[in-house]
């Protein structure tokens, strides 16, 4: 009898031990880590999914696309600070792209019983911003001897025989039918640049030297997406004082994106 | 026997039980690697969007830690904004400083605003600003700064990285695809682009006019613009010794009550001058512009007894009535047609300004107290001139004579030509 219990005593030490150092182990083994990346000395994958299929490169010849299919969740999500897009072939790359669409605005010989109006165009892309804000950056059109169109420094309609220089985004009907409103590609859905204060109101003109003229603001539902269509309606008038000469003018357009 | 198989199956249980928990436990006693968080609201608002230009760069971004900075790396590349990939420099921002300071502030942080040194590691389109002691930011204002650089020499987009280091020695060894341990960073992207060019001409003008007015004052319009202005005639009447007979001389001593008037309207960025010269009659002799009767050859410029009133001369003078004298002058410059700017002659702000020997009348008074100038040989004399645009002013032209007692009788007369001229 004395040497059975001993037997169990000693057997039960054994197993209390072996399990004990098993568990010792599993302590302070790492788990391991599933990561979505995976790399070589000359390869790297960023990311990778298991789905029901996918294409990285579709094309036509005007068309081009990413495709994957069957992931669990895919689009925009945000909050009231932050925005994110989902999904397996979505971009990591932030992107912003000022193109001026219309090169050269001529209004002519100035007068001053009636006023000279014209229309440039530009377009503003973003991808992952959360806003953006496009400046004027120049001085009004100056003539060869450094002077200057009067710039209309508070929105206000156009007024023949006073010297003025403005600008507004909007469609006009006065002092002509000239201009457009900003337009969403394809549609609001996709974007949402607008005119801004100052130079969204239909007949008013105004220009100052840094003022914002177009934005897209940052707003929670905004994921900074998108492609707008804009148009410059310019307008000027001379008065009997307006210093002959050309009057010329670069617009610089500077468009700042939020990150 | 079945008690030990027993004892042995628990203790299975129970270590397979433990294991079970562990390994569900053992991502939570994992030390998890540390990464940078994002700086948030970061952009660059840049000066101009003109390629190869100079311009400010300004950064402003939010940190999301209240560790120490002591490093500020920006690096701008033309292919990616992605911390730690490669950095390709060709075609874009250069001349950003490589040596120098830039002041950041962080409003409400520790030691800002800070005067940071442009690390000697920064170089063409990489800007490292390093402090020994840094600053602690807050995270609810932005960390601000600017520097000089110069636009990517092609259209579109580009990008900049921003990282922030706790270190400044890490910060100083920063490169594209090793970045170091750092805090923070965020990406950016900008654009350059084309620019719209408006063009508007307005044409050079000139309207110049004489003619004579009733009005005899600076300020009363003589006629709103040149189509209004008539007349060619100023006729002083039956002049003689006992007075100096002044236009506008009235009907009733035979004149017909008129100045004579000369008004310009020019947008000429240096102004316009006016100029008059005496038309020489068919005589023989001198003074052929004198005020003479037609064809009469006269004697010389101070006779008194041939049919020319002797000239005033270019040096303005007064008169004496009976010492026979004919002369011209302006005796102010009218406002009342101008418009489009502040005009009057009592305080100076006339743009056409009568020229030396032709002021009627001291301290921008209206009159012809100074005398009278008069330039008989036909030689061009300017008569007022202006700096800039003219708007409808017009010069107030005041004739006076007065004869000695041996002056001859007849009809006596002379003409003038007046000329504007602009300089655009």
């Amino acid at each position: 009898m004395n040497a059975y219990g001993i037997l169990v005593k000693v057997m039960r030490l054994k197993q209390t031990v072996s399990g004990l150092i098993l568990i010792v182990l599993l302590v302070f083994v790492p788990s391991a880590t599933a990561t979505a990346q995976y790399s070589s000395p000359n390869y790297k994958i960023d990311e990778t999914f298991i789905g029901s299929g996918g294409e990285l490169d579709t094309s036509s010849s005007n068309y081009r696309a990413r495709q994957a299919a069957g992931a669990l969740a895919a689009g925009p999500v945000s909050s009231s600070n932050y925005s994110a897009l989902g999904g397996f072939v979505t971009p990591e790359t932030p992107f912003l792209e000022l193109v001026i669409t219309a090169s050269t605005i001529d209004l002519g010989v100035l007068s001053t019983a009636s006023a000279s109006t014209g229309s440039g165009s530009f377009t503003v892309r973003t991808y992952l911003s959360s806003g953006y804000s496009v400046y004027t950056m120049s001085q009004p059109p100056t003539n060869e001897s450094g002077n200057v169109l009067a710039p209309m420094t508070s929105a206000a309609a156009s007024n023949p025989g006073t010297e003025q220089f403005g600008i507004n985004l909007v469609a006009n009907t006065s002092p002509a039918t000239f201009g457009a409103n900003p337009a969403n590609v394809p549609d609001n859905t996709f974007a949402d640049g607008t005119a801004a204060a100052g130079y969204a109101t239909a007949n008013q003109f105004r220009y100052n030297v840094g003022d914002i003229i177009a934005s897209s603001p940052k707003t929670a539902t905004n994921q900074g997406v998108g492609r707008t269509d804009y148009t410059i309606s310019y307008i000027a008038n001379s008065s009997l004082k307006t210093k002959a000469g050309l009057y010329t003018m670069r617009h610089d357009l500077v468009a700042v994106g939020t990150f | 026997m079945p008690y030990i198989k027993t004892l042995r199956r628990k203790t299975l249980l129970i270590g397979s039980a433990a294991m079970l928990v562990l390994a569900g436990l053992s991502p939570l006693l994992n030390v998890s690697t540390a990464s940078a968080a994002q700086v948030t609201n970061r952009k660059i608002t840049i000066g101009t969007s003109k390629v190869s230009t100079s311009t400010t760069y300004s950064a402003s971004f939010n940190v999301t830690q209240t560790t120490q900075i002591k490093g500020i790396v920006i690096e701008f590349c033309q292919d990616s904004p992605l911390i730690g990939q490669s950095c390709n420099h060709t075609n874009g921002v250069t001349a950003t400083p490589t040596t120098g300071t830039v002041v950041v502030t962080n409003v409400g942080g520790t030691g800002s605003p800070l005067t940071m040194t442009v690390n000697a590691a920064s170089s063409a389109g990489k800007l490292i600003l390093t402090h020994a002691t840094g600053f602690t930011p807050v995270t609810t204002a932005p960390v601000t700064f600017s520097f000089s650089a110069t636009n990517p020499s092609t259209t579109g987009t580009f990008y900049g990285r921003i990282l922030t280091y706790t270190s400044d020695t890490t910060a100083a060894a920063y490169t594209s695809t090793a970045p170091g341990t750092h805090l923070d960073d965020g990406g950016i992207a900008l654009s350059t682009a084309n620019q719209l060019t408006i063009n508007a001409r307005v044409q050079e003008q000139l309207t110049f006019c004489v003619g004579t007015t009733a009005v005899n004052d600076a300020t009363t319009t003589p006629g709103t613009d040149c189509t209004a202005i008539s007349g060619t005639t100023v006729d002083l009447g039956v002049v003689d010794s006992s007075a100096v007979y002044t236009s506008p001389v009235a009907t009733g001593t035979g004149g017909n009550n008129v100045n004579g008037v000369a008004m310009v309207r020019t947008n000429a960025n240096n102004g316009a001058t006016v100029s008059y010269f005496a038309e020489q009659d068919a005589s023989t002799g001198t003074d052929k512009g004198a005020l003479k009767v037609a064809s009469a050859n006269c004697v010389s410029s101070s006779s008194n007894v041939d049919q020319c009133f002797n000239s005033a001369g270019t040096t303005q003078t007064a008169f004496t009535a009976g010492t026979e004298k004919f002369g011209m002058t302006i005796g102010g410059t009218n406002c009342g047609s101008t418009t489009s700017y502040t005009c009057a002659y009592a305080s100076n702000t006339n743009n056409l300004k009568p020229s030396s020997n032709y002021i009627g009348a001291a301290a921008q008074a209206y009159g012809t107290t100074n005398g009278f100038a008069w330039d008989d040989s036909g030689t061009s004399q300017q008569i007022a001139s202006s700096s800039t645009v003219v708007d409808d002013e017009a010069l107030m032209l005041r004739f006076a004579g007065t004869a000695s007692i041996t002056t001859p009788t007849g009809s006596y007369g002379v003409t003038s030509t007046y000329v504007a001229t602009s300089t655009f």
